[in-house]
């Protein structure tokens, strides 16, 4: 079920968007967040979606991959669509039947509150599409640095997000391999009553977590057996160069800003 | 004994035991490891083997003895340094990667050494191009064959330019010709003459090649010595769960025929073994044939 | 024919962008009561294959036939737990997959599940302990408390427990010392022989199996490159090199001393006997 999920994954490129400094990706998301937020219009949902097609375009992965991350939230923007075609009564009436009145002004906020979301997605993707974990949680520790001076240990949470990072899918495979072992040896949950059924998934927790902490302890000698002391100083092999492009790529930012505003 | 120069061995342990509750995992043990030397280290699962070597670097804290590495005394102060010292590389492949891509995952290591960025790019593509991974430097740990794992491990802990290199049944978990392969990198690392290894392993053919063959059995050192020695030793090898290997099955067959080159255990002696008693022979029946 | 596949194809989807080849068209036909060797490189497809044998995948692709059943691609309907129960499969590291309290309720999981009443299934727990050679007083155990040899048998019979026609076991011996390497294949093959059951062992060592397998199954690419006996199998160098396998030492040895001498090598079944008595036939000739 984990493989449906396609918002979240890395996909290999060499495009300008995959080559920017991961802070300038993460900083240009709240801006985007602001401009989505304040859109109200058919013009600035338009114009909005015009300027994450073109970063779409930048990253050189196929458009499909982005309409299939928006899948599982599909239902969502169609109930939100819904709601608002039903119950928001403003501007001219479009559509009478009978119990069932469709108004322009429903219809646009409707439209907009759905592409809204769909615009968010289109652009965590871009994110996360085009951007290894790692350099995420790198990002993230340099732009959550300031915060050190007030005592957050932005450097272990970074290692902590990297090792997290790097072995959820392992464990998801583990807990898949173990699924389908025991669907081999006949498991069929459907067939079981309630009580049964929990009891089952209580005791599977049990190889799971067996499993992970293996990995764990495994992964703990690894790191001290290569001199890895918690708080000690530790010099950096990543350092991000902010470049000139960056600094466009999060100006670009504006214009959405400014488009949501005007139009 | 206690005349011994400590800084010539890399590693000396005097009387070291090892315990939770009552139980003794190790129970007095005494090594000395010169420089340089390749050791084998086997017994059967539950011996002691993983816990021997983890003494080594603290990994794990004796409860009793002495342990000294490159003439460095174990201590909690001294830890730091001893670990700079010894390079471990795991049986798992997998559960011993850091970061995300295996150059990330080497300067794991380095950072921890604090070194410069500089120093890190010279290192890792130095001991990338050693161990045949520089294409591999990009990708990420789950993309890579068994093999590829464990020799990107190996540079890992090689970068970090220790002197003594531990294995704890590194090859258990490849392939054959990804094990012939290591068994290769542990060839030119001791012919290289700067590292001390330490191998645990199951597989004869490597204990073999070894200068020295360690034998733990319920936590105490049963045997030590040559490997062309222990290895004949069938109470030894079944203690250990083992078999023989097939050179020496090779010779006891031949023996039984007849033909007798001796008791050799590694697989190129036996070869050029046949072949000289195949060309004496051949000499003689020609020679008195004419 | 026990298991047949025909032309069978199938794609993972879900890594990355490109779909990935996982079967390709493969072709396979395996008799019943042998034991079988399937041998390949890491992501040939060897694992991919084992589990179309009880419909954990389906095909793309192709027809799979296993038994009396037929597993057509594009049939999405809900395997029978017949088949699960005729076909045993033990993934890698079994025994990472024991989950219940004692060794016993681990065994039994199997045979209860397939429907069986508890006498039934405490006697078929009992036997596949006797086949794996696991000592009846460990039922009783907790499964965490066995050493790690006897947890890989007491996993081993976990599956046997169903009594499967066919048992198909994902590198078994991996990380196993050599003997209770050899102790597994010998009670494997013992299977064959004693019960006529179909065992399929995927590994990566030849060594361990070229005196118990019956047929050699090489796969590269999700094909079949190689079917065949080991006898055959050892003097075909490229595709061992395929499959990251070795010549064996013996193959290895009377090869170099054929080439040295400029004759052709041997034929012969790989262990140190055959090539002794190779050795010695040669020096008899000589004189």
């Amino acid at each position: 079920m984990k493989r449906k999920i396609i918002l979240g994954r890395y996909m290999e490129g060499d495009s300008w968007v995959h080559r920017l400094d991961p802070r300038a990706k993460m900083a240009a998301m709240p801006l985007f967040m602001v401009a989505v937020f304040m859109v109200d219009g058919y013009m600035g949902a338009l114009a909005l979606l015009l300027f994450t097609l073109a970063v779409i375009r930048g990253t050189g992965i196929p458009y499909r991959y982005f309409i299939r991350a928006m899948k599982p939230l599909m239902f969502l923007m169609l109930f939100i669509l819904v709601f608002h075609l039903l119950y928001d009564a403003g501007g001219s009436k479009l559509l009478d039947a009978g119990a069932f009145k469709v108004y322009a002004g429903g219809l646009e906020k409707g439209i907009v509150s759905a592409s809204r979301m769909a615009l968010f997605i289109m652009l965590a993707a871009v994110l996360t599409f085009t951007t290894q974990p790692e350099q995420l949680a790198q990002g993230l520790g340099s732009l959550l640095k300031p915060l050190t001076c007030i005592g957050l240990p932005t450097d272990r949470l970074v290692l902590m997000l990297g090792i997290a990072l790097r072995f959820i899918p392992t464990i998801f495979e583990e807990a898949e391999r173990l699924w389908k072992a025991l669907q081999s040896r006949g498991l069929d949950l459907s067939s079981r009553p309630l009580r049964e059924k929990a009891r089952l998934i209580i005791a599977l927790l049990v190889p799971v977590t067996t499993g992970a902490f293996r990995r764990a302890i495994g992964l703990a000698d690894s790191m001290e057996a290569r001199g890895y002391r918690l708080g000690a100083p530790r010099s950096r092999f990543r350092a991000f160069v902010w470049k000139r492009a960056d600094t466009l790529f999060v100006g670009a930012f504006l214009l959405p800003v400014a488009a949501a505003a005007l139009l | 004994m206690g005349t011994i120069d400590k800084s010539k061995h890399a590693v000396l342990l005097e009387h070291v035991y090892y315990g939770q509750g009552c139980t003794n995992v190790l129970k007095d043990v005494s090594l000395a490891i010169p420089h340089g030397q390749w050791v084998c280290i086997a017994g059967r699962n539950g011996a002691g083997k993983s816990t021997l070597i983890r003494l080594l670097n603290g990994l794990l804290l004796m409860s009793r003895g002495r342990i000294l590495i490159d003439g460095l005394e174990q201590s909690g102060r001294t830890l730091g340094d001893i670990r700079r010292h010894i390079g471990m590389v795991f049986a798992n492949p997998d559960d011993q990667f850091v970061g995300l891509t295996v150059e990330d995952d080497i300067a794991f290591g380095l950072e921890n050494l604090c070194l410069s960025r500089e120093e890190m790019q010279h290192r890792i593509q130095t001991y990338a191009e050693r161990l045949d991974i520089v294409h591999l430097l990009n990708r990420h740990p789950a993309t890579l064959s068994g093999g590829q794992k464990q020799r990107s491990a190996i540079a890992a802990v090689l970068a970090m330019e220790p002197s003594i290199l531990v294995l704890d049944e590194a090859a258990s978990m490849l392939d054959e010709k990804a094990k012939n392969e290591l068994l290769d990198s542990m060839r030119a690392m001791h012919a290289d003459g700067r590292y001390t290894l330490i191998s645990i392993t199951h597989d004869v053919e490597e204990m073999a090649e070894a200068d020295r063959l360690i034998v733990l059995d319920g936590g105490m050192v049963t045997a030590d010595g040559s490997p062309r020695e222990l290895l004949l030793r069938e109470d030894l090898l079944q203690r250990c769960r083992l078999k023989a290997p097939f050179a020496l099955q090779l010779c006891r067959e031949l023996k039984e025929r007849g033909i007798d080159i001796g008791e050799l255990v590694r697989e190129k002696e036996v070869q050029e073994a046949l072949w000289l008693y195949h060309s004496k022979r051949y000499l003689t029946a020609t020679g008195t044939g004419g | 024919m026990v298991i047949s596949f025909e032309e069978v194809s199938y794609r993972y989807r879900d890594r990355g962008m490109t779909p990935i080849l996982g079967l390709d068209g493969l072709n396979l036909e395996l008799e019943e009561g042998r034991m079988i060797a399937v041998l390949g490189a890491p992501g040939s497809g060897k694992s991919t294959m084992l589990q179309h044998m009880n419909g954990l995948m389906r095909a793309d692709e192709g027809l799979v036939r296993i038994l009396d059943f037929n597993l057509e691609s594009g049939d999405s309907r809900k395997i029978p737990p017949k088949l699960r129960q005729r076909v045993g499969l033990v993934f890698q590291y079994p025994e990472q997959q024991l989950f219940e309290d004692t060794v016993e309720k681990d065994l039994l999981f199997g045979p209860l599940n397939f429907g069986w009443s508890e006498a039934e299934a405490a006697e078929a727990v009992r036997r596949a302990a006797f086949f794996v050679g696991l000592d009846e007083a460990l039922l009783a155990q907790s499964p965490f408390k066995l050493s790690s040899g006897q947890m890989r048998k007491a996993a081993v019979a976990a599956v046997l427990a169903a009594d499967p026609d066919i048992l198909a076991l994902d590198e078994p011996t991996a990380s196993l010392d050599p003997a209770s390497r050899e102790d597994l294949m010998q009670r494997l093959h013992g299977l064959t022989k004693a019960e006529g059951k179909t065992v399929i062992v995927v590994t990566h060592r030849l060594e361990e199996l070229v005196s118990y397998a019956d047929d050699f199954v090489v796969i590269k690419g999700g094909r079949v490159i190689f079917q065949g006996t080991a006898r055959e199998l050892v003097h075909k160098q490229e595709v061992l090199e395929e499959a990251g396998l070795m010549a064996p030492s013996s193959v290895r040895i009377a090869g170099t001393l054929a080439a040295q001498l400029g004759i052709e090598t041997p034929e012969m079944l790989p262990d140190a006997a055959a090539l002794a008595a190779w050795y010695a036939g040669l020096l008899e000739s000589q004189s």
